[in-house]
């Protein structure tokens, strides 16, 4: 702070400066030492897991919970959340099959309704949540229920397959490997990081996604759209979830109405894990590529070192609880210590009061 | 607190005179506001000049906050006229008053504690590079220079608003609304939430602020306040103007006795 140095420090005690932003790259930093200290972990100790066969296997499994957890992330900052990701996976996943199989679709344009399906979805919510105003958690409940009905009842509880179809161009495209073995689904992730991150990052977009979350009173009273804004995360998460629908039915050929059961939680898992502050406003898609590549890597570690996969949830359960205990403890920490000490009941009485300058903040909606 | 203002009468003096060559920035003429049955604002007139600083008093439920709504471009008015300039003008919306150059600092402060000083200056407004790129530097250039004009103890705009002090991010609000090249600054409320020496910085704030030829309009109760810093006092009583005086000219115990009885303690009949 040299350049911009204004009367350094003039009237804030020097003890407080900073104190979040320090917090913040603090937790950033750490999640990195975790990842990659879980990476050295199995590297050492699991037999196979550095060979390229494995680590790609990883990236194709990361990559479409990376596809969907890059807009969770944007929705979570903006204190808002979408239960039906899964559900809504497995019925563009169905609808895919049916556009191929009814239809005689071509992969090509079967792969498109997924997408479109999905972003009708998305506006779907987008209306419920912020035209007629139902808070996301109860719109996107009732899509969860009401989408994998929706599949299960056009598939009619069976897979959709479609291996005869035509235009495997696109099947290539989900389905291939570039620059010796890199499996294509692993580049459609990184280029959803990679837009995810610098929209989020560098965009006025991103800035008015992080000021909806962060103070909505503020963003409305300085003239953001903030209803719209979160119109838009909507879609796009619902357009994400058509993507990856599209991809499995290219590199699968089938539409399978379980498809993506539980993946709204594994999804809201990384985004939790890479750090997005639970009280919105804060938070990176850097934060989730990390959470996804931790879930990916544990899960697939985990396999090799000849853990049972009935364990797997256990340690992604307790990863979870590790990180938002650090996190609410770290910014509630005086508050803790104050609740420890009475608990013991400490001889000096006078307790310090905890700080009162953090304001109850937002409810998730 | 106790201490009288230090170097307001200079400026009072300078920009004062009924007789005035120039018209005023705003003149407001038989504003009305009801809601329902109840009357909000009834029959006010009144003018603001760049380079003063208005303070309107007055116990809840007197009208101010519903003034400074329809100033802002929150409210509009049910009857009467608001000239700029002397141009009638209709302030139907906040984006409406902002081009005009008003500029509202709310009570709340409307900051994003999470974002930091440069981001929140431009909240909502962020300059653009190739239509949507955030232009990060001439953000940090600007705000910046605000700051700095301002002479606000702030470490970098590059500080989250959240590690700032309560004075810190009142003076980041205030910036902001200069920021966004405002001609009057209305502030309600500035001082409720601060601590002995922030409002102080406040006040001195407000004090650059006029200097600059700025309209400034602030609501308080804290009646310190408004003596240190207003060169004009407007007493509001049940929605309606019963006092518009140089703050030479009324004792401490006459504005009392406006604010509880409405009229002066030695001369009732005054208006």
């Amino acid at each position: 702070m040299s350049a911009e140095a204004i009367e350094a420090g003039r009237t804030a005690p020097p003890g407080r400066l900073r104190r979040l932003q320090s917090l913040r790259a603090g937790r950033v930093l750490a999640l990195t030492a975790v990842a990659v200290g879980l990476f050295l972990y199995f590297a050492i100790s699991a037999p196979h897991f550095l060979s390229s066969a494995n680590l790609f296997d990883i990236a194709r499994v990361s990559a479409f919970l990376l596809i969907v957890a890059v807009p969770m992330t944007y929705l979570f900052i903006a204190l808002q959340l979408d239960l039906s990701v899964g559900s809504v996976y497995g019925f563009c996943a169905v609808l895919m099959g049916v556009a191929v199989s009814s239809w005689g679709a071509s992969l090509w344009v079967a792969a498109i309704v997924a997408v479109a399906a999905g972003a009708a979805v998305g506006i779907v919510n987008g209306v419920v949540t912020q035209v007629i105003g139902v808070p996301a958690f109860i719109a996107t409940l009732a899509g969860f229920s009401l989408f994998r009905g929706l599949a299960n009842g056009i598939a009619g509880g069976n897979p959709v397959t479609y291996v005869d179809a035509r235009g495997h161009g696109f099947s290539s495209l989900a389905n291939g490997t570039f620059l010796g073995g890199v499996p294509s689904q692993a580049a459609w992730g990184l280029a959803i990081f990679v837009i995810g991150w610098f929209v989020l990052r560098f965009t006025r977009f991103g800035s008015h996604v992080y000021a909806t979350g962060g103070n909505e009173a503020a963003a409305a009273a300085t003239g953001i759209n903030s209803r719209r804004v979160k119109f838009v995360l909507f879609v796009m998460s619902g357009a994400s979830c058509g993507l990856v629908a599209a991809l499995q039915g290219g590199w699968l050929l089938q539409g399978d109405p379980s498809t993506g059961t539980g993946f709204e939680l594994q999804v809201i898992a990384a985004v939790i894990i890479g750090g997005v502050a639970i009280t919105g406003g804060a938070g990176s898609v850097y934060g989730t590529l990390l959470g996804v590549a931790i879930i990916g890597m544990l899960s697939n570690g985990l396999v090799l070192m000849g853990v049972q996969a009935n364990w797997q949830q256990f340690y992604v359960g307790l990863l979870i609880g590790i990180v938002a205990s650090a996190e609410v403890g770290i910014n509630r920490r005086n508050d803790v210590r104050r609740m420890i000490r009475r608990m013991w009941r400490a001889r000096g009485t006078a307790v310090s009061t905890g700080r009162a300058d953090r304001p109850s903040g937002q409810k998730r909606s | 607190m106790k201490s009288p203002s230090l170097s307001t009468t200079a400026y009072a003096g300078a920009s004062n005179g009924e007789s005035s060559e120039r018209p005023p920035f705003l003149r407001m003429r038989g504003l009305c506001k009801s809601f329902g049955h109840v009357t909000a604002l009834s029959e006010v007139d009144l003018d603001l000049r760049e380079g003063q600083v208005v303070a309107l008093c007055g116990d809840n439920g007197a009208g101010k906050s519903t003034l400074v709504s329809m100033l802002s471009g929150v409210i509009e008015p049910d009857d009467g006229t608001i000239e700029v300039d002397g141009q009638p003008t209709y302030m139907t919306s906040p984006l409406r008053a902002q081009e005009l150059g008003i500029a509202t600092v709310y009570q709340n402060l409307a900051l994003v504690e999470q974002r930091d000083v440069a981001a929140n200056m431009f909240l909502g407004q962020e300059p653009v590079r190739l239509g949507v790129i955030v232009d990060r530097a001439r953000m940090v250039d600007e705000a910046t220079r605000v700051i700095q004009r301002l002479r606000v103890g702030l470490p970098s705009v590059r500080t989250l608003v959240g590690d700032l002090s309560g004075g810190q991010r009142q003076a980041v609000a205030v910036a902001r609304a200069m920021l966004r090249g405002s001609r009057m600054l209305l502030m309600d409320e500035p001082t409720a939430a601060l601590g002995v020496r922030e409002s102080r910085r406040v006040i001195e704030l407000i004090q650059e602020v006029r200097s600059e030829g700025q309209a400034v309009v602030v609501i308080s109760h804290n009646m310190e306040d408004v003596f240190d810093v207003a060169d004009r006092i407007v007493v509001f009583r049940l929605g309606r103007k019963i006092a518009d005086e140089e703050r030479a000219g009324l004792q401490r115990e006459d504005l009392v006795s406006l604010l509880v009885h409405g009229c002066r303690s030695e001369e009732a009949g005054e208006r």
